[in-house]
Parts: structure tokens; sequence; C-alpha cells
């Protein structure tokens, strides 16, 4: 079980290679070397230079950053609850932050004001999940069920808004944001994420030794001495940040952090020090690609929630598959 | 789709008509109570001058009085009371006392049926092409009486006459050399596809779409896709949550052919979206006709509007109103 | 070191008493073995000793001091619990199980240094699983997982160890081979307080028996002593032959007879299963 030094090396570098080939592609054309000479040399395309500086740069920074959040909050998610299936998905963020880009879209809010109330909603359902819980003791199963509760909760609220909502321009809308999408990724609008995103992330990272006790069960975690119910909850909200910021920027995407982190893990085991860095590795590494395809393959954009549902399918599928053959080898 | 008017006489008992799916309708006259829950074709009803005859009202784009602007207010003091929204209610149409339904193709066709059992004559239409237009303010002339037949033709004469005069001017131009334009949507980074109405109405008024060989209907691109598009016009529809002055400031957009020359506009709404297949639609033509060539100045684009609006809705645009139909 | 609790009452709900005034005590180097019907307290006595729970009445002291005012990490690292057999949900290898009992000793944001790698090592030595160390827990055999969740206890340097029937999923061969290093480790200076359903158990490595009936002590000495015929039917309603020679008992055998149903184990609902 225990990983190569040279895969893990392999995956940790893995991200950055592939930013790098995303600035080189694009369909404005012109080979890398075109892309080369605009970025170092006087004489290079000016336009170009300008793609590659305000729009692929950007987006791809906001492709590895929200594919790392996503991976890693799964990833963690995936521990506390010690179930495979957990994504972000059971604690509302991604309900409560569709909910809130949806009300500022129905208000004509601009870009700001959507990425805003998304993060703001989406906390709220985290706030939510999380008071309610503590009241009933937070055991892992309570805290899935108000989870869906919330989710609930801002989903019918979600239909309430599309049922009022303009259809010439605002339903269209707010559509297209469920969609899931990085188009409008700017570095006007980056800032947020790429504040939330250390913070979230190396606050996961600090306590990724300590994620393991909790893995034992609140009994067992107790008794080495570690307070279960403040650490769960901060690891919570840590990854409903990173959820909550992603989901703002880029609408809600799936399949990332369900499927990412069992990939990372039959990389690197379940041991969180290896986990949570080879998650982000892994989900930054296959954001960057999938968005580079999205914007590149065709004139008009492929919504990503589509391309990591075709990805994330099979994939599922495929894990589902060794997870059964192999839990049937030990017996 | 095409419909086709077959009036017997202004005066007849029960005009014939053959509407938008080829079913054969005999509309008793006069028509007096009119439910429209065809959202566009509510706005022929009213450019025909018999507004006043509706009892209930689907308006596009509109789903509460809240949301509509300003002019609707003059236009229609009953909106409040008209104003639908959602699938038709087969028994408030008949309590409300409708004498003539228009249907929508596309999303209200089911109450033809049951209408057509209780006696209500209903029309099932849809226009999706500058010809559709025409025939549908023909055919909606016949049957609402013989002042409207009148406004009818007036407007397909005026319809013909815009037409023309953009072809005209645009003629002048070679195709390699037109403006190149791209009509954006809701949002400035989803564009019109090249089946849309908007690309027939940038190709009357002389204009090249860039966007022309996307398929379906509205699609979604990147900031790059326009910058290989470099497109030297960009339109923004009245339904658009931006405006001009959005996108010429964004340090993004600069690199666009179409902001450095500042050839961006918002098109302006009275009543109707002049984008959409509507009798306003031949408005769009003027406008954007100003808006590609303004040299040619073939088009007094505030003239048109106010000799427009006055016409056929009798309403007077203020002199704001009217300065919103100036291009850049 | 001694873990003492002093008559300690527990209930789980307003009038369902769980443990009545109930004293026991362990020092280092004795295996204390805890006897009783499901139902009759053992786990509840456990989990107070542990720390896990808070007597409604009585106290529990650690080295003379009242366990509650120990700050949870300065607990945990002298009081370890060995869970009962279960399914672990991840794959985590041997060595990184031991290592989970360092946690007392590692900060909230750090990880397990020299000092705690040196640690584990040791701990592996002493129940003789170092040859097993990169193994995934899920592919070892039940006694060796036993071993592997005694390895941490010791690896978080608990100077008493509580095991929650240890061998209720074990067949002999490793239910010896976990009671010999029980016992081995006892001989060192370690505290064990084992709860257990066989008393025959408790006559091979105990130093001493605590009977248990109802929440309430029922007898308790050394095995010879605290277990006879007539203390083991009052509290598992079986009868028992103890086969003795002259050296003390040696083997206590249920007898095939009318078994009736125990006085404690009609009890048992309301109350926490022991």
């Amino acid at each position: 079980m225990s990983p190569r030094r040279g895969t893990l090396a392999f995956l940790y570098a893995l991200p950055f290679v592939l930013l790098f080939a995303a600035l080189l592609v694009g369909r404005y054309g012109g080979g890398p070397g075109d892309v080369l000479r605009a970025l170092f040399s006087a004489d290079g395309d000016g336009i170009l230079r300008s793609v590659v500086l305000r729009v692929r740069l950007p987006r791809a920074i906001a492709a590895l950053l929200v594919g790392a959040n996503l991976a890693v909050a799964g990833a963690v998610l995936q521990g506390l609850f010690r179930n495979p299936l957990v994504d972000s998905r059971i604690h509302g963020v991604r309900s409560g932050a569709a909910f809130g880009a949806a009300l500022a879209i129905l208000v004509s809010g601009g870009a700001l004001a959507v990425q805003t109330s998304a993060f703001a909603f989406a906390l709220l359902a985290v706030v939510l999940v999380l008071c309610v819980g503590w009241r009933l003791g937070a055991a892992p199963l309570v805290l899935i069920l108000i989870g869906i509760a919330v989710s609930a909760l801002f989903d019918s609220s979600l239909g309430l808004v599309k049922y009022v909502a303009d259809p010439l321009s605002k339903l269209p809308s707010i559509t297209y944001w469920l969609l899931g999408g990085l188009g409008g990724a700017s570095w006007s609008n980056l800032v947020p994420l790429l504040v939330l995103s250390p913070l979230g992330l190396g606050f996961l990272f600090l306590i990724r030794w300590r994620l393991n006790v909790l893995t034992l069960g609140d009994d067992e975690a107790t008794s080495l001495g570690v307070r279960v119910r403040p650490l769960r909850a901060g690891a919570i909200a840590a990854a409903a940040l990173l959820v909550a910021a992603s989901v703002a920027q880029a609408g809600t995407i799936g399949w990332i952090g369900l499927v990412i982190p069992h990939v990372a893990r039959s990389w690197a085991g379940p041991d969180h020090t290896r986990l949570v860095p080879a998650s982000a590795a892994l989900g930054g590494a296959v954001l960057v690609a999938l968005d580079t395809t999205a914007r590149t393959a065709l004139a008009s954009e492929i919504p990503l929630g589509i391309l990591t549902g075709l990805l994330g399918v099979p994939a599922f599928l495929f894990l589902l598959g060794g997870y059964v053959r192999q839990k049937e080898g030990i017996r | 789709m095409l419909a086709s008017a077959c009036a017997v006489s202004a005066f007849a008992d029960t005009v014939e008509v053959v509407d938008s799916v080829g079913r054969v309708v005999q509309v008793q006259q006069p028509v007096r109570r009119i439910a429209s829950t065809y959202g566009m074709g509510t706005y022929y009803v009213y450019a025909l001058g018999a507004g006043d005859r509706l009892v209930a009202a689907w308006y596009v784009g509109l789903k509460s009085a809240l949301q509509a602007p300003a002019s609707f207010a003059v236009l229609e003091p009953r909106l409040g009371e008209l104003l639908c929204s959602g699938d038709p209610n087969v028994e408030d149409l008949v309590a409300r006392g409708a004498d003539l339904v228009l249907a929508d193709v596309a999303k209200t066709a089911a109450v033809a049926l049951p209408l057509e059992e209780l006696g209500v004559p209903t029309l099932v239409l849809g226009v999706e092409t500058a010809q559709g237009v025409v025939d549908l303010t023909l055919l909606l002339g016949s049957v609402l009486g013989e002042a409207a037949a009148a406004r009818a033709a007036a407007l397909v004469a005026d319809f013909y006459r815009v037409y023309g005069m953009a072809s005209v001017a645009a003629s002048e131009t070679p195709t390699a050399s037109r403006p190149r334009v791209l009509f954006l949507g809701a949002d400035p980074l989803r564009v019109a596809s090249g089946a849309m109405y908007q690309t027939g109405l940038i190709e009357a008024a002389g204009g090249v779409s860039v966007s022309a060989d996307l398929a379906g209907s509205w699609n979604a691109v990147s900031l790059e896709q326009i910058l290989v598009w470099n497109p030297d016009v960009i339109v923004i529809p009245s339904y658009g949550d931006y405006t001009a002055a959005d996108l010429l400031s964004n340090p993004d957009w600069q690199s666009v052919h179409a902001v450095r020359l500042g050839r961006v506009a918002k098109m302006p709404r009275i009543f109707g979206t002049m984008d959409t297949p509507l009798p306003e639609s031949l408005l769009g033509v003027v406008w954007l006709s100003a808006l590609f060539y303004p040299e040619r100045a073939t088009f007094d684009a505030p003239a048109e509007a106010t000799a427009f609006y006055s016409a056929y809705y009798g309403y007077s645009l203020t002199s704001a109103e009217a300065e919103g139909f100036l291009t850049p | 070191m001694r873990l003492e609790a002093v008559r300690a009452s527990f209930e789980y709900r307003r009038g369902t008493p769980c443990l009545r005034r109930v004293s026991f005590a362990v020092s280092a180097g004795e295996v204390a073995f805890l006897l009783g019907a499901n139902g009759s307290g053992k786990t509840t006595l456990l989990s107070c000793l542990a720390g896990m729970r808070r007597p409604t009445e009585g106290t529990i002291l650690l080295d003379g001091r009242a366990l509650e005012t120990f700050a949870p990490r300065e607990r945990a690292k002298q009081i370890g619990v060995v869970p009962q057999f279960y399914e672990p949900a991840w794959g985590f290898s041997v060595e990184e199980t031991v290592a989970l009992g360092r946690a007392p000793y590692v900060g909230l944001f750090a990880r397990p240094g020299r000092e705690d790698r040196l640690a584990v090592e040791r701990a592996l030595d002493a129940v003789g699983l170092a040859r097993l160390r990169r193994r995934p827990t899920p592919r070892l055999s039940g006694g060796e997982r036993q071993l592997v969740w005694i390895a941490r206890g010791i690896a978080q340097g608990a100077k008493c160890l509580l095991l929650d029937e240890p061998a209720a999923h074990l067949d002999p061969h490793h239910e010896q081979a976990v009671f010999a290093v029980v016992r081995r480790l006892a001989a060192e200076g370690a505290a064990f307080v084992v709860a257990s359903h066989h008393p025959g158990s408790a006559l091979l490595y105990g130093h001493t028996v605590t009977l248990l009936r109802e929440g309430e002590v029922l007898n308790a000495g050394t095995p010879g002593e605290a277990m006879t015929e007539a203390s083991l039917y009052a509290v598992y309603g079986v009868d028992f032959t103890i086969v003795a020679d002259r050296g003390g008992a040696r083997a206590i055998v249920p007898r095939l007879a009318d078994v009736e149903a125990a006085p404690s184990t009609s009890r048992a609902r309301g109350m926490e299963a022991g």
C-alpha cells in the first residue's frame, strides 16, 4: 500500500505542468512558440500576450484551485464520515451556493454580487447544519441527515426563484450558472478564491495527521485525548469554505469531490498525510485539463459540469468494480 | 411557419383562416374579447389597435407586472388584471368570456382541443422568420375587423419599406467589407447562433454575424473565442443585465476591435423587444442599419421609432426614449 | 500507578441505574478481570475508568487524583482503551495504526516526529509485530489485529490498558497469544483491566477477578477466591464445575443442566449491554 516516491513526485508536479501547458493552448491560435515569443520578446503578438495573461492564466489558476479545493474537501469529508460516498453535497453547501447565486441573478446583481451571494448562502447552509448538529451531538449520521434537510430547503427555494425569473434574461442566466464553468474567470473576480483557498487548504494540510485519528470513530479518538467535536467542526468548516469559494467562482461542478479522493487514495494510501496533498494535486490537474478542453475543443464552451460527469461516471464505476473485487479478495 | 388568411369580406359573419399548424378555423365576427396565450402574439394584437379588446394576455419576457418597464404603465393601464403567466387555465379563459384565443404552438397548443369542444375559436400560432412576421400580421388583421386589417396592411407595407431601404444601403458594400457583428445574449459570454432571428436581422441590416456557424440557440463562449472572431460591432440585447459602458470599460475586452472603435450598443426597448419576431423588429432593422452604416444616414432612427409607436401603439415617445434610439 | 473506582454509580436515564456504588481498583503489574453477564455494567464501568463517562455518584481516581481533573491529553498518556474487534474503515498499515496512539504527544498542526517513531518501534517490538509493520490492518487475522490495538495503547505510553472482551472473536490459539503478551507486559509494570465473559480466561490469566451483577459488585478477589460455583451461578444463572487440584483451581467449565433465565439478564433492557 505504500506509494513509491516516484509516483508521488510525478503527481505533485502534474498540476503545474498542466497549468503551463494550458497557457500554450487556446482558440486564439498560434503555437507554443508564438505564445513564448508573445510573453518574453518585444515583437510578440500583443493581443496574444493579452489573451495569455488576461484570459488563459487566471482561468487556469482558477481551475487549479477549484479542482484542488473540491478534491481536498471531498477527501476530508469522506474520512470524517468514514464513508466513501460522501461529498460536499451532503452539507447543503452546493445547494446554498446555487440558491444564493440564483437570488443575486434574479435581483440583477453584478458578477461580484453573484459570487458574494453564492458564497454567503453556502456558508449559511453549513452554519445551519453545524449549529443544529452541535446541539444534537454532532454525530456523523445526524450531520448527514441535517445536511440533507438543509439541501432540500435550498433546492426548493431555488425552484421558487426559477419559477419567478424572467425567462428571457434571468432564467437562462441562472441555468447557465448552474451548469458550471470558468468562462467568466478574470483577475478582477478571482481574489476571493485566491485568498480563501490557501486558508482552507492550509488548515486542512496542517491538521491532516490528526484527521487520521478521527477516522477511528468518536470514542476511540476521545480516548486518545483528541477533542473530537471541535476538530470535526473545524474540518467541516474548512472544507465548506473551500467548496463555497469554488462554487461561487465556478458554479456547481460534480464528481470531482467524490471520485478524485478515491483515485488519490488508491495511489497514495488512506493516510491523510499523503492523501490530502495527493487529492489536491490530482484534483487540480484534472480540472485544469478538463477546463482547457472545455474552452478549446469547440467554438462554443462545453459546460464544465458535463465534462466532469462524462469523466466521473465511468471512473466511479471502474473504481467501484475494483473496490468490490478487492473486498472479495480479502475474504 | 406560414399562415394564410382567407378573408371572405370585411363584413362577413365568419372569417375562415388557416393557422400555423394548418388547422382551418372559423372565427365569428366581430371579435370583442381576445385571450392571447401566445406571448409574442399579444404584441401583434396591440400593434393592430385591438389591445383594448384583450381580456387575458401572456407577454413574452414578462412574468409579473413588477417586471414591466415604465412605458407599459402608459400603454396598458390594465396590465395588472390582464397579465397571466405559466400554463393557461381553460376554464379561466372561458370564464373571461373570450371569443378568440391565440395559442403558442411551442407552449400552449394543448388548449386548442378543449376550447374547440366548447366552441371557442382558437388559433395555434408560431413565427420564426421575417416572412412569418408578415404572414402573422396579415392573418390577425383579417380576423380582427376592418380597422385592424387596414393597420395590418400599413404595417406590412412599412416592413417592406424598411427592409428594402436597408437592403439598398447594404448592397453598396461588397459582402467581404460588411461590418462583422457579434450579437450577445443575457450574459456577455453568450452569443446568438446562426439559426436565430437575431442573425436574420443582422443580415437584413447589411451586417455579417460572426457566430453564424454556431448551432442551437444561445451558445456559451470564452472571451478568447470572441477575440478570435474580433467583431467590428457588438450588439447587446435589451434584456441583457449589462450596458455598453460595462464592456467598453472592461480591461479584458480592450483588444476586441469593436471595443477599441467604441462600436458597442445596447438595443432600446419601449414595449416589445426589437430582436424577437414582433412588429417592433422592423425598428430592429432600422436601428441596426443605423449602427452598421452611420455614415449612410439611411434612417433617422429616433424619427422612425416615434412614427412607429405613434401609428401602431398610439404612444408618443418621450424625447429621452427617442434619443435612446441614437446609435454611436 | 493505581486506577480505582470509589463507590461509583452511573445511570443512563433517571431511574435506571447501571452501576451502583461500585468500588474497584487495579495497580501496576496487575491483570484485573471484570466478569458479568450482559447488562451487568462491565462496559459502563470500563467507560468510567477510561474517563469517557463521568459517574453520577462517586468518583474515579488515577494515582489518587480525580480523573475528571486531568486534561484529555494527560489522561490519554496514562490510560488507553483497546476496543473490541471491528472492521476498519480504511486500510491503514500496522505502523500507521500504531502511530495513531501518539496523538496525545503530537501537536494540533504537527505530524509524528522522531521520538514518536521510536515509540512506535518499541511498541511493535513489545507485541512482536515488527515484521508486519507495512501490512494493511484489514489483512490481519483477528488475533494480530488485537495485538495492533494493544501496541497502539503501548505507543500511547499508557500505564493502564482497558480491554473490552478482547477474546470475543478469537480462536484459542490467538487468545493465548494475546494474553501471553498481556501477561508479559504486566510483568514489566503495565496494568490491565479486562472485561470478559469467560471465567476460564480469568482463571488462567487474571491476577484479580471482580464479579458484577446488576451493576453491583458481587464478589472480588483472586480468581480462586472470587469464583465459586455459587458466585458464578449468581452471576450467570448457569452451573459451573470448578476442576481443582492440589495447587488451586485449574479449570472452570459450565455444566450442561436446565438453564433458567438469570435474574440479571431479564433486567438487561434499558441498560447498555455489558
